[in-house]
């Protein structure tokens, strides 16, 4: 099944702010633009970024019904300062956890929870979590819904937190300094939403016009999965590819696969939060070039590898 | 469903009740609460939980992927792979595993150490800490080559896995799907739901007059799902037939429900027509039926609405506690296990439904049920997620 993207909503570091070396946090959520005060003062960070990402989206493809699309959220840490201060507070207090707010926030679905009240929404909202390769297996769910006619559209919203509070305490504990995670995992705050339909999205809608051709994922070596799945690229293609290993031998052997030019292949690192994502804002730019007319976006962690396949 | 039916294959769970489905087919009907003390975290508050033996926390090679979790997941789902492939399945070529948790009691004891001031447990955040971590275990463990996926929707989990696993069967991703969930219990569980005032040192009595709140559990329960034309065409007989799954959102609150349950009802409304099934042709409903005060009402009132006080209703939590991410997966075991008794096991822990719970319990010593019996599934969480899953037992002409 084909799914055609009608908006896209982001917010990430270089496009809403510019990047720190070293820290990978945004320093400015505007989430006060978007959601009222007693609403967004129940958010942990992630719902925060995920809700102004949302309303961006929703925006970009003019989606006036709330119960419009169903709601998919991916991530691989969840809200993970709100995580670690409930293990903190565990520690301290011989077993309790001392603030009862954050146990709501606590649960990987917390910012689609916040999605659905805040937007009025009452479809059928899934969050899903495969790691690094976390966006994919959001779009895969999307699918899925469309495939058994669980909805017409999806929000699909995808990207993780790094609250700087923690990422200080970290490196205090001695944990691995933040720094290096920030650059080893090509780590990015931030989010990137997408409304999906299983129908083009009409004349006008959206800033985006696109479809994905093919997703899916397999417990396989990138360039075997591949193979077995019979992916074929056009000379015009792009492709990122976003692994913590390989490099330039990933770049050769996706050449000779793919039989495309090295130099349409760019090696993105492991990439997470928005960096996972990076690719998915690419799409825009490969859009509106003339040279690019399809993007094939393959992730690889561990022995896993996952892909999405867009076009025109 | 465009009508491609899905077959269950092969059932596998694990729980408080024991390792098995044996062990669980047994617990329902002895109705043997084994609930205790918390054993295993040292916590200064007073509460009762469902803890797995430890026979149930599986053993295997795959040590820079261990965790609680993955350790409960891959017992149950050892055992629905040996029992399905010994009646004639092949292996499975797909996962959908739930879990609330995933590897975050790893993450517990790297955090302790850190905050303690020790040298932190050799620890891999991406392999054992992460909620895919019981996911990488399973599918390597069962060499699960094709698709896998993470579902984690609080108590919902292994519920919306196994209704995507069933959608990657209609959809053509794969053939055989592996699909469930489980999860173990943690200190951030424990100590969460007892500052939420929702756990206590007595047992839960689901739908009951007295309700003291949930009784935590940890388990897990997978399900093998197939083409049913396939099962049918190789003369295998399946077990029951998954045959609809409803998904919906509250839209109200956090972690409460509206108190008319109508994000519930919007589920198993879902459910229902997905399956073709009217209201009157309901068997039975394995409820979420934690035991608190708010979720049993809520759900009370949205069955009252579909169904009024003819259809009996249970939950499993009376035996094996509130599992949270491996609530929908065990509860389905347990309806597979119902519909080949042709039985439905007593509401265990109470007999006697609260004013404010107008439905109809399941009695003492359960009911006999007849053939074409649907059961109604039904499971919720935090974030306002609802999902409803309806099986059937195989008709006449299957």
């Amino acid at each position: 099944m084909r799914l055609h993207i009608h908006g896209i909503g982001t917010l990430s570091l270089g496009l809403d702010e510019p990047f720190v070396q070293g820290t990978g946090s945004l320093q400015n959520i505007p989430i006060g633009d978007y959601a009222k005060p007693g609403l967004r003062r129940k958010f942990g960070r992630l719902a925060k970024l995920y809700y102004v990402a949302a309303a961006r989206a929703i925006e970009d493809a003019r989606i006036e019904d709330p119960d419009g699309f169903a709601i998919v959220t991916s991530t691989a840490l969840g809200e993970a300062s709100v995580s670690l201060n409930i293990i903190a507070q565990i520690h301290e207090s011989r077993g309790k956890v001392l603030s009862p707010r954050l146990v709501p926030n606590s649960v990987h679905n917390s910012p689609a929870g916040h999605l659905s009240i805040g937007k009025k929404n009452h479809s059928p909202a899934i969050t899903v979590s495969q790691g690094w390769l976390s966006a994919e297996a959001g779009l895969m769910a999307a699918e899925d819904l469309f495939q058994i006619g669980m909805a017409e559209k999806a929000l699909v919203v995808f990207g993780d937190e790094a609250d700087p509070s923690w990422s200080e305490r970290l490196d205090e504990l001695g944990a691995t300094p933040w720094a290096e995670r920030v650059a080893s995992e090509a780590f990015q705050e931030g989010a990137v939403a997408l409304v999906v339909g299983r129908e083009p999205g009409g004349r006008g809608l959206g800033t985006v016009s696109a479809r994905v051709e093919r997703i899916g994922s397999q417990r396989d070596k990138l360039v075997s999965v591949l193979e077995k799945n019979r992916i074929h690229v056009g000379p015009r293609a792009e492709i990122r590819v976003r692994s913590s290993a390989g490099g330039e031998t990933i770049r050769e052997a996706i050449s000779r696969g793919l039989g495309i030019d090295r130099s349409r292949i760019h090696l993105d690192g492991p990439g997470l939060g928005t960096a996972q994502a990076g690719a998915f804002i690419a799409l825009q730019e490969c859009i509106e070039r003339t040279d690019c007319e399809e993007l094939l976006l393959l992730g690889a962690e561990m022995d896993e590898t996952a892909f999405v396949h867009w076009k025109r | 469903m465009g009508k491609k039916r899905i077959a269950v294959t092969g059932i596998g769970v694990v729980s408080t009740a024991g390792r098995g489905v044996e062990a669980l087919r047994r617990g329902l009907d002895k109705a043997e609460r084994v609930f205790t003390p918390s054993h295993r975290h040292d916590v200064d508050f007073d509460v009762t939980v469902g803890e797995a033996g430890a026979d149930c926390f599986e053993e295997h090679d795959h040590h820079e992927l261990d965790s609680p979790t993955g350790r409960l997941c891959l017992s149950a789902a050892r055992e629905c792979i040996s029992s399905a492939v010994s009646a004639g399945s092949g292996e499975p070529d797909g996962l959908v595993l739930g879990t609330s948790t995933g590897g975050q009691s790893k993450n517990e004891e790297a955090v302790f150490a850190l905050l303690a001031g020790d040298n932190p447990p050799t620890f891999n955040y991406r392999a054992q800490g992460c909620m895919a971590a019981p996911s990488r275990l399973v599918s390597r463990d069962l060499n699960i080559i094709g698709p896998q996926q993470t579902v984690s929707t609080a108590c919902t989990s292994s519920a919306n896995a196994i209704a995507l696993g069933g959608a990657w069967i209609t959809g053509g991703r794969c053939r055989r799907v592996l699909a469930g969930g489980g999860d173990a219990l943690c200190y951030t569980t424990l100590s969460s739901f007892h500052i939420l005032d929702l756990t206590g040192p007595e047992m839960c009595r689901p739908f009951g007059p007295e309700r003291p709140g949930l009784t935590l559990g940890e388990g897990a329960g997978f399900l093998l799902l197939e083409p049913m034309d396939d099962v049918l065409a190789s003369g295998r007989r399946p077990l029951a037939e998954l045959r609809g799954f409803g998904m919906s959102s509250d839209a109200h609150h956090m972690t409460a429900p509206p108190e008319d349950g109508r994000g519930a009802e919007r589920a198993i409304r879902q459910a229902l027509e997905m399956a073709e099934v009217n209201p009157d042709e309901v068997t039975y409903v394995n409820a979420h039926g934690t035991g608190t005060r708010l979720n049993d009402a809520a759900e009370a009132a949205a069955i009252n609405r579909l169904f009024g006080e003819r259809v009996p209703v249970m939950s499993c939590k009376g035996l094996v506690g509130h599992t949270l991410g491996g609530a929908g997966g065990i509860e389905a075991v347990a309806s597979v296990i119902s519909l080949q008794r042709q039985h439905m096991f007593e509401n265990i822990g109470e007999f006697r439904a609260s004013d404010d719970c107008p439905v109809s319990i399941v009695p003492a010593g359960g009911l006999d049920m007849k053939d074409r019996s649907v059961v109604v599934s039904n499971s919720f969480a935090f974030g306002g997620n609802n999902c409803s899953l309806v099986f059937g037992a195989l008709q006449g002409g299957d």
